[in-house]
């Protein structure tokens, strides 16, 4: 198991040699920045710079509020939304920063009026979908290209003390089955 | 030019002082419409001129809010400022999409064109450089007296008077969307839009709200417009969900949607119950909370027809609008966010346990339980079979229907894939398969005699839903918790983390049509749960929009009862006056009466079908057989218990007889109680002792006196049904213009100035100085102070709180002035 989490580590680190960061900018606008470090071409291929791209967030239709969506994904942040040890694709994560079908979302960000503000409660939500010991998350969700509405979580980016991951979101829930097995007896009926 | 003005000056030296001069006149001009209970339910039919658009501002100002503390600025100062630019570039927006489409500048849309892409390429195409201002926009600040005609019928002196010093602080009520800066609104805005829908032009009234109301869900997000006036705010306000924070409804009878007897439409207008006094307001009782909510459509055919003055939407409640508004949206928010909560837990249930058990598995664990601990089980399973049996029995209960409606709604279907990526409709075939395979084993148990030996069931295990359904209890938890009897040591279904989500397959079978039965119930109250590609609004200001949707009143029904009922008196005057001894043959027609609904499913819309008992004529016969056999009694026959005696004003005792199949039912009665009781009855036959001989008497005169008898009666009969406050159509319109001009010139508004007013004449003592008057001020912003008239040449002077100068009118038909100042002129 210890194999395994080393191995995960070094893979995920490898693969995205990238941070992200979200800012409100002066104009209230929100923007993604990324910094590529080291030999990736991830830059490159996103904004053709090596190091720095920054990419103006689209809106996110009916993301404030409290709709059916929104507010099932915020409730179940950490319980049937999660994560598994499973890193999402470097090449899914460029066409969907390039074709701008995402809204970024943290655990204070002006985005969440269903939980009250800078509560632990949202910000543990946040934590249990990285690794122990992350200290930030950004929740990437999924808009459709059409009409802007989420579409579904899609990727948690983790940044930890001494690098970061970026984790695949599982929208079903993770359950636990008894099986029974009292066939071989004869039905009472 | 001078001598002209000379000779007005000559010809008017005796000016008459205004009395309240005092006041400032800031009136609008407006038609305020009164209607009594048939003539509302008519215009229910007809598209409005006039709406209201209730403005939730709090997810906004919350967004803004943590925006502002997250970049480190002030707050309250910033949640301020954006809450006036949010309402100032909502209401703009509202007007500017108005504008162009009654303009014709932007395309009208019909009902399947809502693609994004195509609203935008309208959009596009929709640039006037010069775009005439048409639509009035007003915030309302108090539901004055200016507003009556949503809960008064007729107006009267007293209202009038009340009206007229309203409009003298008209301010008070409502105030222009012009004046929106620094206004600082609060949680809640309320605004008000006029238009005018020319006639015999191509604007069809109800296509045009519509358009409205998906032209603002999509121009609100991606107009640039929107984008310049709400700057810097503009990204952050159109991430708003902005479906859930509006809703426009009609102020008056006449509608914003055309009425269609639907789930969506029924509940719209339900809304109007939400209007209550929060403290009074009870969520656990509430329709739309239930276990089984009750078909919207019920209503309808059960409870009496309101009247206007029951003050349906409890304006009267409040002292401002805000007041009203925001005690709505307080019990709005409640019940949406229950209903909210109950169908993403009944919603996520299903889908937990769809994921990991089929009908079959469900089925095998059953029988497996069933065998493992068949006494632990025995109470749990009592209940499985008990809810699924009356669930889906159609001898036992109703529910089977409204669940396979569930199937085909497209409100449903939406929300649960849009929230789970999965299809509803499947998870609803696999529910249909378990209740076959449930109802099979329970019937095996049935025929084994399982349920002999004891058995422990408690009314509060079962359901709320069965607990509803089989009991009196009205009041229930919000949380619907179906618990298991038996606690296994280790649960058949549960996340990793230890949340348990079923402990049996029984418990899950049952947990499962505990939440398709939740989501049942709430699809009664979608339309006001979700609404994404298009504002909401409804036509809660009209008690009868319901009605008339569906059928459950016809306002013309008095009329044409009235109508036939005299005819039949003519004929009857004629009849009898022709015949030499009385016969009268009564006639009566009962409407058609709505009594039930079926529900069905049209293109994923629930639309309930009025069922009816048909129009009936009752035909009653009576010959008085006193002329000529010579005995005190009049034979009737007739199809009904009504009795036609009643009509010769006859005041003794009668003997009926009904004769029904092989029952006969004798009663007497004394003649102040016979009435139709209702009951429909094959043959009747009466013989009644006339005792006051007031068919004789009738019968003995000649024939000429015999018919203008009955032709009086006729007459008295159709004055009598014609004062029907109600039901026969009466409506009074009221110019504000009118009423402003009167109150000023007067100093009040006297009984004589009221019935002017109704009459639709302002009360200025010469007719053709009201006339000219009042067309002068709805043109300019001016305030009379002395006027003098002749209406013997058309012409008058009048002096202005604007204006130094007199200022000198002529000609009625076509307004003429002459001035040396400078007048402004009135927008609207």
């Amino acid at each position: 198991m210890k194999y395994f989490f080393l191995m995960f580590i070094f893979f995920s680190f490898n693969v995205f040699s990238q941070t992200i960061e979200t800012i409100w900018r002066d104009d209230l606008k929100k923007e993604l920045s990324v910094s590529c470090k080291g030999t990736s071409e991830f830059c490159q291929n996103l904004c053709s710079s090596e190091s720095n791209c920054y990419l103006e967030e689209g809106i996110c239709r009916s993301c404030i509020g409290t709709g059916l969506k929104i507010n099932y994904i915020l409730s179940e942040l950490g319980r049937s939304i999660h994560t598994s040890e499973e890193i999402y694709n470097s090449d899914s994560f460029l066409a969907l920063l390039k074709n701008n079908t995402f809204v970024t979302l943290r655990s204070n960000d002006p985005y969440n009026i269903i939980d009250a503000y800078g509560s632990i409660k949202v910000y543990k939500k946040f934590e249990s979908l990285c690794r122990e010991g992350s200290l930030s998350q950004i929740l990437f969700l999924k808009l459709s290209p059409v009409d802007r509405s989420i579409i579904r979580p899609e990727l948690v980016y983790c940044e930890y003390e001494n690098g970061v991951s970026f984790l695949q979101i599982h929208s079903s829930p993770d359950l636990e089955t008894t099986l029974l097995k009292f066939s071989f007896m004869t039905p009472i009926y | 030019m001078k001598l002209l003005m000379l000779y007005f000056l000559v010809t008017f030296v005796h000016a008459k002082e205004w009395a309240r001069k005092d006041l400032d006149f800031k009136t609008i001009d407006t038609m305020i419409h009164f209607d009594n209970r048939a003539s509302c339910a008519t215009k229910a039919k007809l598209p409005t001129e006039s709406v209201f658009l209730i403005v939730d501002n709090v997810n906004m100002a919350k967004a803004v809010y943590r925006l502002a503390k997250l970049r480190g600025m002030d707050p309250v100062k910033t949640t301020n400022t954006a809450l006036d630019k949010f309402n100032q570039g909502l209401s703009s927006l509202v007007r500017l999409i108005s504008d162009k489409l009654l303009s014709g500048d932007l395309a009208l849309i019909d009902d399947k064109k809502l693609d994004d892409r195509y609203l935008e390429n309208n959009w596009g195409k929709s640039f006037s450089s010069e775009l005439e201002k048409k639509t009035q926009c007003n915030i309302v600040k108090k539901f004055s007296s200016l507003y009556a005609h949503l809960n008064v019928t007729k107006p009267d002196k007293v209202l009038i008077q009340k009206m007229a010093e309203d409009l003298s602080n008209i301010e008070e009520s409502f105030i222009s969307c012009d004046s929106i800066k620094g206004n600082h609104f609060s949680e809640i805005s309320l605004f008000q839009f006029d238009v005018k829908f020319k006639q015999h032009t191509e604007i069809d009234g109800f296509r045009f709200w519509y358009s409205l109301k998906v032209y603002l869900s999509w121009a609100y997000r991606f107009s640039p417009e929107i984008q310049d006036v709400m700057r810097p705010y503009d990204f952050i306000f159109r991430n708003v969900d902005l479906e859930e924070m509006v809703l426009f409804f009609s102020n008056g009878c006449k509608s914003i949607s055309a009425p269609e007897c639907t789930s969506h439409n029924l509940n719209l207008n339900q809304l109007k119950l939400l209007s209550e006094e929060a403290s009074s307001f009870d969520l656990s009782s509430y329709e739309g909370l239930k276990p089984i909510a009750v078909n919207p459509a019920t209503d309808l055919t059960s409870m009496p027809l309101p009247l206007r003055e029951d003050d349906l939407l409890n304006l009267g409640d409040q002292v401002s609008a805000s007041d009203w508004v925001s005690n709505f949206r307080g019990n709005v928010l409640k019940v949406r966010g229950a209903q909210k909560l109950q169908l993403t837990k009944a919603m996520s249930q299903i889908f937990l346990i769809n994921k990991v058990k089929s009908p079959d598995d469900l089925e095998k664990n059953i029988s497996e339980e069933i065998i493992l601990n068949p006494d632990g089980y025995k109470s749990d399973l009592y209940y499985l079979c008990s809810e699924y049996k009356v669930a889906t029995d159609r001898n036992l209960s109703f529910l089977i229907q409204d669940l396979i409606l569930l199937k085909d709604d497209q409100s449903i279907k939406e929300s649960y894939s849009d929230i789970f990526d999965q299809r509803f409709d499947e998870s609803f075939i696999r529910f249909q398969s378990l209740i076959s395979k449930i109802n099979d084993i329970c019937l095996k148990l049935d025929g084994n005699g399982y349920w002999n030996n004891s058995l422990e069931v408690k009314k509060e295990g079962f359901a709320s839903w069965y607990q509803q359904l089989t009991t009196q209890k009205n009041n229930f938890t919000l949380e619907r918790i179906v618990s298991s009897h038996f606690i296994p040591l280790k649960p058949v279904l549960k996340f990793k983390s230890g949340e348990v989500i079923c402990y049996s397959a029984i418990h899950c079978s049952r947990i499962l049509l505990d939440s398709m039965m939740t989501i049942s119930s709430l699809a009664k109250s979608m339309s006001t749960l979700s609404a994404k590609k298009a504002v909401i609004s409804t036509n809660m200001s009209n008690p009868y929009s319901s009605h008339i949707a569906c059928g459950a009143y016809d306002p013309w029904a008095k009329k044409n009862k009235i109508i036939f009922e005299f005819f039949h008196d003519l004929i009857q005057g004629v009849a009898f006056g022709l015949l030499p001894s009385p016969v009268y043959v009564s006639v009566d027609l009962e409407q058609k009466k709505l009594v039930s609904f079926s529900s069905l499913i049209k293109d994923g819309k629930v639309f309930y079908d009025p069922n009816y008992d048909p129009k009936k004529v009752h035909l009653s016969l009576i010959a008085d057989l006193g002329p000529l056999a010579g005995i005190p009694c009049a034979l009737s026959i007739s199809g009904s218990r009504m009795n036609p005696l009643e009509y010769y004003a006859f005041n003794g005792i009668s003997f009926s007889g009904c004769h029904n199949n092989s029952k006969v039912e004798i009663e007497a009665n004394s003649a102040e109680e016979i009435r139709s009781s209702g009951s429909r009855k094959n043959y009747c036959a009466a013989c009644a002792i006339n005792l006051q001989t007031m068919s004789s008497s009738v019968s003995s005169l000649n024939p000429v006196l015999r018919f203008s008898f009955f032709l009086i009666k006729g007459v008295t009969r159709l004055f009598s049904n014609l004062r029907d406050p109600h039901d026969l159509h009466r409506n009074w319109s009221l110019s504000s213009h009118q009423i402003a001009l009167s109150y000023r010139y007067h100093g009040e508004i006297s009984d004589q100035c009221a019935k002017d007013l109704i009459k639709g004449r302002s009360c200025l003592p010469k007719k053709c100085e009201g006339k000219l008057l009042e067309e002068f001020t709805k043109k300019f912003h001016a305030s009379p102070l002395e006027s003098s008239f002749s209406c013997l040449t058309g012409k008058g002077v009048v002096w202005i709180k604007e204006c130094q100068e007199p200022i000198y009118l002529s000609n009625p038909r076509n307004l003429k002035i002459m001035t040396d100042c400078h007048l402004k002129e009135r927008i609207f």
